[in-house]
């Protein structure tokens, strides 16, 4: 009688992929995006972070030929996510200026998107200021404090921040319909 | 120690490095107190107890610690405003200090509720008319002096003590900038210069001629 033959874990695991069923084209996409998805938010970091120059973008974003949409689509979604108000306006511009490079046919798009965002902000700001000067009869007022010398630092006090994310939550709708439009626009390279 | 009607001085009198703290009592609403550079918690070297003393020292005036309602911070060195994050976080005291300081403050705990620009400071619970701040760099990037016209009072904070001035060596100092300060500092009607430390004397220096004395050695000496 044959003995029988003690099996690897290698075997074993093996044995048991080979009974789960197929990924299906969906599943299969998903994995994808999720492998290399990344890579192109990455690329879109680098250039954020300045260690990249505008002509070396759309080589980088090339460079994966077989994944080339998801790539592309990566660094376009990692643009756009700047554009909110915490982001410093500075790499904001310099996202706007990504993806000017990497869809010249869309620049009119793209600079419109960028007019928009700028409303938004000042509409934010100026809401912002208004209600600041609120804080300072919050503040000042009950212990009779007053003067040119004195001005609120809003950035300690706890019930200036409550309304602070309340006001900027409420042009949040406003800022995800940007970005979700102008990501949607540019999907694909050939955008 | 009072120095005027509703004006009180307290020397710093221990052996490690401190500040004198100054209070305008009860000039706020409900009475509470303002409290100029409130010093040391406790000093670095002899572990000298520098709040309790100051408390101590007000208590015997009369004036009561936990109704200081304002911290005035005439620059973020610890030895001037390390017991103003206890007044903030135990009497839930407001803390003023010019914003170009406000930076140091935060890198020893403490958070300022006003920022102090150059201008004018009104009390509306008080028989004090308005006092004037002026930005005063040099020692620090935001140190600023508290002026009090009625009184011809200067609190100098560290930009003048006597016979002497504020160290322009420490990070954020600057020497030119102590200098024009200090030049612009003697312009003002001063008859009582309230240092920010007891070099050389308690650290109160009264009468015109004897500021401007101070003014000119100081003047001929180092500017």
């Amino acid at each position: 009688m044959e003995e029988e033959r003690v099996k690897s874990a290698l075997e074993i695991a093996m044995e048991r992929i080979s009974a789960l069923p197929e990924l299906t084209p969906e599943e299969i996409a998903e994995q994808k995006e999720k492998q290399y998805g990344p890579v192109g938010e990455a690329v879109a970091g680098r250039f954020l972070s300045g260690a990249m120059t505008e002509d070396e973008l759309p080589e980088e974003l090339n460079k994966h030929t077989d994944q080339r949409q998801i790539v592309w689509f990566g660094a376009v979604s990692a643009f756009c996510r700047t554009l909110r108000f915490e982001e410093d306006p500075a790499i904001t511009g310099r996202a706007l200026k990504g993806l000017h490079r990497i869809a010249p046919g869309k620049k009119s798009l793209i600079e419109k998107a960028g007019v928009e965002f700028r409303a938004v902000v000042e509409e934010f700001e100026q809401e912002i200021h208004k209600e600041a000067q609120g804080i300072e009869s919050l503040v000042l007022e009950p212990l009779g404090i007053s003067g040119s010398a004195v001005r609120c630092n809003p950035a300690v006090n706890g019930q200036w921040l409550k309304k602070l994310a309340k006001i900027s939550q409420s042009y949040e709708p406003r800022l995800e319909k940007l970005r979700a439009g102008l990501s949607q626009e540019l999907r694909s390279p050939g955008s | 120690m009072k120095l005027f009607d509703g004006f009180y001085a307290y020397p710093w009198q221990g052996n490690d490095n401190n500040c004198n703290s100054y209070v305008f009592a009860g000039v706020l609403k409900e009475g509470k107190h303002v409290v100029v550079d409130p010093g040391h918690l406790i000093t670095p070297y002899y572990r000298e107890p520098g709040m309790e003393r100051l408390l101590n020292g007000m208590d015997r005036d009369g004036l009561d610690g936990r109704d200081i309602g304002l911290v005035l911070l005439t620059h973020s060195h610890p030895d001037h405003s390390e017991s103003a994050i206890v007044f903030r976080n135990e009497y839930h005291s407001l803390v003023a200090i010019h914003e170009a300081d406000a930076p140091a403050f935060s890198h020893i705990g403490g958070k300022a509720d006003i920022f102090l620009d150059e201008g004018s400071l009104e009390f509306s619970g008080s028989r004090i008319a308005a006092l004037q701040i002026y930005h005063a760099p040099g020692h620090t990037p935001g140190h600023v002096t508290i002026y009090w016209p009625e009184r011809h009072a200067l609190i100098a904070g560290d930009c003048i003590f006597y016979r002497s001035t504020g160290r322009a060596d420490l990070p954020g100092g600057d020497a030119r900038l102590l200098g024009m300060t200090i030049r612009r500092l003697a312009e003002l009607d001063i008859e009582h210069l309230l240092c920010g430390h007891a070099y050389g004397n308690p650290g109160i220096i009264s009468g015109r001629e004897e500021v401007q004395a101070n003014f000119g050695y100081i003047r001929d000496l180092l500017y």
